[in-house]
This record gives C-alpha cells, sequence and structure tokens, in this order.
C-alpha cells in the first residue's frame, strides 16, 4: 500500500448514462436497468435542490442504498430525461406562492392567506422570522416559508413578487 | 370514545354535504380531511369509508357571516364527489415526498402495484393515521377503535373551520377578545379598594393638567397683563404664579401616590399569574414536557407575563389619562371658542392617520434593526463557541470579513431607522405647525373685529390646549396594538393553565401506602405519536423481589416499558396492575413513593449534596442521610470535598463526575425506599471502573424490591433472576440467562456480540 495515502476516499458512482434506463411502473413510481441489473423501484433525491435542481441526482435502491449519481439530465437522451424529470417534478412537487393576500399577526402566528399555483391557501407561521427566510441569503431570489404543520412554501423570486405582497413579508427577511 | 362521537365530530357542513350525495353519516367507520385534489390543487377534501366503499369528497369550504347569534357558519363549496371499491384492496400506507405525500393502496393480488389514491401535503400526512389505522384494522377484521388521543379536535366548535394550528386551539375568526380581558380582570379582584383609589386619583390629576394652561396662561394674559386693567400688578402676578405652583405640587402629590399604589398591585396581580402557570406546568404529565414546543412554551411564559405587566403599569393607567385628556381638552376648546375647536376637529383624522402610518413604517424599520442585531450576536456566539474549529481551518480572516457583513448590515438598518426619523418627526411638526398657524390666523382676526368675545389671552391658552391634544392623540392610535399583544399573551398564558394533563389521577384513587411489589402487563399498547406504535401488545410479570432485565436494541421500547409501568405516560391499550391493582386507579402519591427510578439522566437540584439526599423526605434525620450514602457508596467521596455534606450541587455549584451524581442519584432512592426499582440504563455513560463501584451500590439498593432493570451491558445484568428481550415493541423472549443461551435466539445472538467484542480488545490489548 501506498504510504501517501492518508486518507482512502469512497467509492463515487457517477452513473454512465449509456448504461442506464429508467422506465415509470404502474402505481407511480420509477424504476432501473443499471450496467446489466435490474433494481426494480428507485428513488431520486436532488443534492441541489434548489441551485442546480437538474444536476447531482443521486439514485437509491428501495433499500435506501445508493446505486450512483447522475450528474446532469441533460446528459440523457431526450426521451429518458422526461421520465426522470417527471419523477423528480411529482417528488418535488411544492405548490409555488404568487401572491400574499393576507398577513395578519395574531396570537404571535403569523396568518397567511395566498394564492399558489395551486389554488387559494391559509396556514398559520410560528416564529415568522425563522420560518420565513431566503433559501439562499447570498442570492435572495426564492423564498421558503415553513408553516406551523411543517410544510414548505414557496416563493420563486422575491424580486418579481408584487408590491404589496412583498411588503407583506419583507420585514421577517433579512 | 364511542363510534357515535366519533362521527359526531365531522363538521355539520361536511356531514350535510355527504348525506345530500346518499351516504348515511351512521354508515361511516373513519373519516380524514385532506387538502389537495386529484390534480394537486388545495381543495378541501374529505375521505371516507364505509364496509364497501372509499369516498372523497372534494370542494371548498368557505366561511359565511350569518345573522345570528353564532356569527360565523363554514359552507361547503361541492366541486366532485368519487367512490371506489375496496374489495381488492389490502391496506392502505402513507409515501412521503419532499412537500407532500400519498395515500397508496396496496392490493390484495401482489402482481398489482400499489394504487395512487390522494395527495396531500406533508402536514396532513400525520393527521390521516387514524383514518389508515381503522382501515387496516377493518381489513384485519378488527373493530375500529375510537381514542380520543388520536382524533384531535382540528375544527372551531363555533364556526366549523379548521384551526390554522390543530396544536394551539385557536380560532381566529372566533376569538373573543373581550372575555381573555375579563378573565385577566378576575386577578385584580382582590384589590379593588385600591384600584378605586388609584382611578380617583388618576381622574384628579388628569383634571389638574387640563386645567392648568386656563388658569396660568388665560388668567395671566387677560386678567394680569392685559393693557387697561387696573391691578396691582406685582400682586396679581405673584397670585397667579403661587396658583401655578400649587397647582403642580398638587399634580406632583398625585402622581407619587399613584405610583405607590401601582406598585402595591401590579406586581402581586403578575406575581400570582407566575406562580399559577408554574403550578399548573408542575400538574402537567411529562409528556407535555416531551413535547417539541416546550422550549417556546418555557421562554414565553416570563415574556408574556412581562407583556402583561407592562400593560397594566404603563398601558392602561395612560389610556384612561389620555382618553380623559383627549375629552377634557376637547370639551374647554368648545367652551372658549367652537369655530376655531372645529377647525382642530378637521385636523384630528388626518393626523390619527398619519401617526398611523408612521408608526407602521417604524415598526417594520425597528424590526429590521432588531432582526440584524439578533442575527449578529448569534453570528459572534456562533463563531465564539467555534474557535477551535476556526483556528484548526486557520479561517480567521475569513471570519472576520464575515462578521463585518453582519455588522454592516446592522449599521445599515441603524442609518435607515435615524434618517426615517430625522425626517418624518419634523415633518409632522410642518403639519402640526401648519395648523396651529391656521387657528392663529383666524384667531387673531377675531380679536381684531372682537369677535366672540376672543382675547389675546384666549387665543393664547386655546392654542396651549391644542398642543396638548397632540400627545394623546399620537397614544390613542397606537394602543390598539398595545393591547392587543396584551391579551395574545394573557390568551397563551391561560392556554397553559387550562391545558388538561394526559396522566389524571382518577376519582376514587386507591390508597396503597405499602406495595408489595408485583407487577404485571397485560397486552399493553402505546405510541407517542398516533400511528406509530412503540409498544405493541406487550405482556409480561415480575414477582415482588425479583429481578427482572430488559434487554434490546436502542430504539426497541424498553425506556418506554418502564415509563409505563411508573405512569408517566398511560397505556393505549391492555393494562399495568401493581399487586393486582390497575396504575390508573392507585393514588399518585402512593405510586411515586413506592417507585424509585435510576436513570442515565442524573437530576439533582441547586442545593447541598444533603437536601439532594433528602428530596423524597425531606424529614430524613443525618444519621440516615449519611447511611443512604454509605450504601450507594457515596460518602467516600463526599467526605473529601471541603465542604462535605454542605457542598453545594446543581448549576452553578461544585462540579461532581457523572459517576459521583449517579451515586448521589442513588442515596436519594434508598432514602425513598421504595419498593419498586427501576434503573434506566443507570450506569450506561460510566466507564467500566465506575460501573463496577456503582453495581456495588446498586446491588445493595435492590436487597428486598422488585427491580426492573434495562442495560445495554448484558454484564450488568447478570444477577437478574429473568430476563426479557424486546424487539420492536414486542417481547420475543423470556426466560434465565441459561435458558435464553441454550435456546440460541435473539438474547445469544447479542450476548455473542458483546462477548465478541470483548475478545476482540483483548486480541488488541
Amino acid at each position: 500500500m501506498n504510504d501517501n495515502i492518508i486518507v482512502e476516499l469512497a467509492d463515487l458512482e457517477m452513473i454512465d448514462v449509456n448504461e442506464a434506463k429508467f422506465a415509470p411502473e404502474k402505481g407511480g413510481y420509477l424504476s432501473l436497468t443499471y450496467k446489466g441489473t435490474e433494481y426494480g423501484k428507485v428513488k431520486l433525491n436532488r443534492a441541489l435542490p434548489y441551485r442546480a435542481p437538474d444536476e447531482y441526482i443521486c439514485v437509491s435502491d428501495k433499500d435506501g442504498k445508493e446505486i450512483g449519481i447522475l450528474r446532469d439530465l441533460a446528459s440523457l437522451s431526450e426521451e429518458q430525461k422526461k421520465i426522470v424529470s417527471d419523477e423528480l417534478d411529482k417528488l418535488y412537487y411544492s405548490p409555488a406562492v404568487t401572491r400574499i393576500l393576507s398577513a395578519k399577526d395574531r396570537m404571535g402566528f403569523m396568518y397567511f392567506e395566498v394564492e399558489t399555483t395551486a389554488g387559494k391557501r391559509e396556514f398559520a407561521v410560528r416564529d415568522a422570522s425563522r420560518n420565513i427566510k431566503f433559501i439562499d441569503p447570498d442570492r435572495k431570489t426564492a423564498v421558503q416559508i415553513r408553516d406551523v404543520d411543517g410544510n414548505r412554501y414557496i416563493i420563486d423570486d422575491f424580486m418579481k413578487l408584487d408590491s404589496s405582497s412583498a411588503k407583506k413579508i419583507e420585514a421577517f427577511l433579512i | 370514545m364511542t363510534a357515535e362521537t366519533y362521527l359526531s365530530r365531522i363538521p355539520v357542513h361536511i356531514a350535510d354535504a355527504l348525506r345530500a350525495r346518499g351516504i348515511e353519516i351512521s354508515s361511516i367507520i373513519s373519516y380524514g380531511y385532506t387538502d389537495m385534489d386529484k390534480d394537486g390543487n388545495f381543495a378541501d377534501c374529505w375521505i371516507f369509508f364505509d364496509k364497501d366503499n372509499i369516498y372523497y369528497l372534494t370542494g371548498y369550504d368557505r366561511v359565511e357571516k350569518t345573522g345570528g347569534r353564532k356569527k360565523l357558519k363554514t359552507v361547503f363549496d361541492f366541486v366532485s364527489f368519487d367512490s371506489i371499491p375496496h374489495e381488492d384492496i389490502k391496506s392502505l400506507e402513507i409515501e412521503r415526498f419532499v412537500s407532500t405525500a400519498r395515500l397508496v393502496a396496496k392490493k390484495k393480488d401482489e402482481n398489482e402495484p400499489n394504487e395512487e389514491l390522494i395527495r396531500f401535503s406533508l402536514g396532513i400526512a400525520n393527521k390521516l393515521t387514524s383514518f389508515i389505522r381503522h382501515f387496516n384494522d377493518f381489513k384485519d377484521g378488527k373493530p375500529a377503535e375510537y381514542s380520543e388521543r388520536v382524533d384531535e379536535e382540528l375544527f372551531c366548535p363555533k364556526c366549523g373551520s379548521r384551526y390554522p394550528d390543530p396544536e394551539h386551539k385557536v380560532c381566529p375568526r372566533c376569538m373573543d377578545k373581550g372575555s381573555v380581558f375579563k378573565r385577566l380582570l378576575g386577578f385584580f379582584k382582590f384589590y379593588k379598594n385600591k384600584l378605586i383609589a388609584y382611578f380617583a386619583m388618576l381622574i384628579i390629576s388628569t383634571v389638574f393638567s387640563v386645567l392648568s394652561p386656563y388658569v396660568g396662561t388665560k388668567l395671566l394674559y387677560d386678567n394680569v397683563l392685559t393693557p387697561g386693567v387696573d391691578a396691582n400688578l406685582f400682586g396679581e402676578v405673584g397670585l397667579v404664579l403661587a396658583v401655578i405652583i400649587l397647582a403642580r405640587v398638587a399634580s406632583l402629590l398625585i402622581n407619587i401616590g399613584q405610583s405607590y399604589i401601582v406598585a402595591g398591585i401590579i406586581p402581586w396581580v403578575v406575581y400570582d399569574l407566575k406562580v399559577r402557570i408554574f403550578s399548573a406546568m408542575q400538574r402537567l404529565s411529562v409528556s407535555f414536557y416531551t413535547s417539541k414546543q416546550t422550549g417556546s412554551l418555557m421562554t414565553r411564559v416570563n415574556r408574556d407575563s412581562n407583556n402583561i405587566y407592562w400593560f397594566f403599569v404603563d398601558g392602561a393607567p395612560s389610556v384612561v389619562v389620555n382618553a380623559l385628556m383627549f375629552i377634557g381638552i376637547l370639551i374647554i376648546m368648545f367652551y372658549m371658542n367652537w369655530q376655531l375647536s372645529l377647525i382642530v376637529l378637521v385636523m384630528i383624522p388626518l393626523l390619527l392617520f398619519l401617526y398611523r402610518i408612521i408608526q407602521r413604517a417604524f415598526r417594520k424599520l425597528h424590526h429590521v434593526r432588531w432582526i440584524n442585531e439578533a442575527n449578529m450576536s448569534s453570528y459572534i456566539s456562533d463563531s465564539m463557541s467555534g474557535q477551535r474549529i476556526i483556528k484548526a481551518f486557520a479561517k480567521e480572516r475569513e471570519e472576520g470579513e464575515r462578521f463585518s457583513g453582519y455588522s454592516g448590515r446592522s449599521a445599515a438598518a441603524d442609518k435607515r431607522v435615524s434618517n426615517a426619523e430625522s425626517t418624518i418627526f419634523p415633518l409632522l411638526g410642518l403639519i402640526m405647525m401648519l395648523t396651529n398657524l391656521v387657528v392663529l390666523f383666524v384667531g387673531g382676526v377675531m380679536i381684531i373685529h372682537h369677535i366672540n368675545g376672543m382675547t389675546l389671552g384666549k387665543l393664547m391658552t386655546f392654542t396651549a390646549y391644542m398642543n396638548m391634544l397632540y400627545s394623546p392623540l399620537d397614544f390613542l392610535a397606537w394602543v390598539s396594538n398595545w393591547w392587543a399583544r396584551c391579551v395574545d399573551s394573557a390568551q397563551r398564558i391561560f392556554e397553559i393553565m387550562d391545558a388538561v394533563p394526559d396522566v389524571s389521577e382518577s376519582e376514587n384513587p386507591v390508597r396503597m401506602p405499602e406495595m408489595k411489589g408485583d407487577i404485571e402487563m397485560k397486552n399493553v399498547r402505546f405510541e407517542y405519536e398516533p400511528g406509530h406504535p412503540i409498544i405493541k401488545n406487550l405482556s409480561l410479570s415480575v414477582k415482588a423481589g425479583h429481578m427482572v432485565g430488559i434487554v434490546g436494541k436502542t430504539g426497541a421500547g424498553k425506556s418506554t416499558i418502564v415509563n409505563l409501568m411508573a405512569r408517566l405516560y398511560d397505556v393505549n391499550d391492555g393494562e399495568i396492575t401493581i399487586d393486582g391493582v390497575n396504575v390508573k386507579d392507585i393514588a399518585s402519591i402512593d405510586m411515586r413513593k413506592n417507585i424509585g427510578i435510576v436513570s442515565q439522566e442524573i437530576y439533582l437540584f441547586i442545593g447541598t449534596i444533603a437536601d439532594n439526599i433528602r428530596y423524597a423526605n425531606p424529614g430524613a434525620s443525618m444519621e440516615e442521610v449519611i447511611q443512604a450514602a454509605k450504601t450507594a457508596s457515596a460518602h467516600d467521596f463526599i467526605m473529601r470535598l471541603p465542604d462535605g455534606y454542605e457542598t453545594r450541587i446543581g448549576a452553578g455549584g461544585q462540579d461532581l463526575s457523572g459517576g459521583e451524581k449517579q451515586r448521589i442519584s442513588i442515596a436519594r432512592t434508598i432514602i425513598q425506599n421504595p419498593k419498586i426499582l427501576i434503573l434506566d440504563e443507570a450506569t450506561a455513560a460510566m466507564d467500566t471502573e465506575t460501573e463496577r463501584n456503582i453495581q456495588q451500590a446498586l446491588f445493595n439498593l435492590q436487597q428486598g424490591r422488585t427491580t426492573v432493570a434495562i442495560a445495554h451491558r448484558l454484564s450488568t445484568l447478570r444477577d437478574a433472576d429473568v430476563l426479557a428481550v424486546i424487539d420492536r415493541g414486542d417481547m420475543v423472549e423470556y426466560g434465565t440467562h441459561d435458558e435464553l443461551i441454550k435456546k440460541q435466539g435473539e438474547y445469544y445472538k447479542l450476548y455473542m456480540l458483546q462477548f465478541d467484542a470483548i475478545k476482540h480488545i483483548g486480541i488488541a490489548e
């Protein structure tokens, strides 16, 4: 063994797109055949869900053991790419807030009434300055709101929000 | 809970909608609320099942105002109704995604893929567990159990709309601020006379300050300084000055008196509140303290009582004073000159409006400043505690730069506040001055033309009153926020006071001052969180005077078993008896006296070692304390401490090692002299050497008691009469050490694992 190596690095399996075949199955899940092995139902996880939602996708088998990392969806064929993005869209489905209709401070909770891409919604936020924040404080674009039930709401771009909506939450966003 | 009560909790508007679709409520077995339709759009969706079908009712709840006494009512805007037969479904389960989850049906035919039934947001997933349990029980042929704990109230009983936060049962639509205030006033009833005196003084002093310009300015100008009024100038001036001084002194004295009275009432009311909160918290069960929001609750109690304190010390009196002043000044102004008063009256709404805007702007600016400061200080403490790491990675410079970023943002926020202050206040002053000018102009014209008996003195006095009007106006425009905050605080405090403990004493408790120590668990089921049973159908019996060892992997439910035996929680199903009596019926005082717990979490209270050992029995003599300490192998190290048994421990006291603390806690249990002893990983955190010392102490403690011991290290349990192996909430093996080794099952595996580990270390050494 080489004495200069002090740490043996873990194996990093970057998925070879030429050997991977994703297929949608009945019952709403995704299966994978990779390098001749049929993995059956697989799970996808984004490593960088906000900055690079289409890159570094971890693919693991049904027991949670990682099969490999998909470097970039762009390297997949059109057909495969659509299958994987559809699955990701389903897994990461989260209605985006488009307008804040009202925000009331009552009993130490903020009660919000918002319009989302999935319709109107009312929810309550505890400890608003902690639960309403920029996902990436350096870039100040996407805002995440967590309600008392643990649901997450995303505002895709704070700067594009209309001014009356923005005013209702700007005090919490520093 | 009976099926009828369970079904009666379906909100009326939903039950109506269901009936309208030909479904009888009484045929429903279970129901649940979800929040999305099939396409993932938000909606109010209800899911039900009866013996044949699963039904979805989708629509939108809408709160309507009605004229009646119950002012609000929820109506259901129906969208769709579907039903699917569940004949070929085996069971239901939830699949969680990142922000949403879905309910899937497993088919009876294993080759059939799962079917997605419905989607909902993640927060709903936990609330559907009872629906799923009911369904799966139904499929297993078991009747549905409607337990109280699982079906927490999700809907406001008054208007039927969903609580925004089910853990905080306050409906923002129906909250009655008046009743909270009334209840708060209840705390003042012992101080009625003092309060009357206080408000009387308040009124007198306000009248003084309202009248003083009239006496001072008007008399001075009109009766003394007016040319042509023939008078002894010095005498008159002196008299007016004397009146002014006298009025001032009198109002000063009254002010001092008021402060004394307030100081005599409010701190005691707040004291009363705090004591009641504290004892309410003591009454609550352990589960209250393990629930995740305890931390914020504790800090809030202090902040909330302070909010109430300041509102009553400062806010409420100011409301009275300012309201009186406002009305008094207006009356005098109208009495003096109604035309000029009308000009002022027109200005008031404009000013009120301006005040509100300014306050809102400032609140936001101050909030930004506050958050920036909080961020900065949390960054400082973060970097202080991370110094070793920062140095190790040589990141001092970068950290400095990051700090300058935080500090810069904080400075920018300060600048904004101060710029806003220096712009807005002069602007406001300008508007007030304009009003003054208008009044002075009109008043001047009136003096010249002798309209309505206007004099210079009158005009001067009038403008003086006008300037006095601004401060009550400012206050009244703003006090409603303060008031709302006080009510919020009071509401939160009452919430704690009203919380009902999960574990409560039975109405006719059985007194058992002397227990024998036979413990019997029969078919016990228990879950902390609905739908996640920790203990499933467990039966276990311990004979009096015996020692049972509980063995199992982390998370198997071992600690839960002993918590249930000590009745820190109540079982969901089955029963636990001690000497044949259900623990739910035993007087809690006897439970606490007869069951001693030594756990790996050692808590010693602030005080001397002797006080801590005596905790269970403050009357214990010094001889008993020393004897207990000796039995617990603690005496020797205690005597080596310079202050001996008077050494102060707990927060801020002498530092003791884990083993020393544990021995003190064992001595404490010895003084308690319980019939049943629970050892929950009592020596887990100790090294082998210390463990050996404590083992002896524990062995001494166990004599003549029923002992239930949990341990990771199997060697700790070598004295156990019998061992119970627990796995995932079930007892999988039961017997003596030799029996279980012979059986070569789970215990054997665990034993060999640990044995192997020891062998390995042996080789390495």
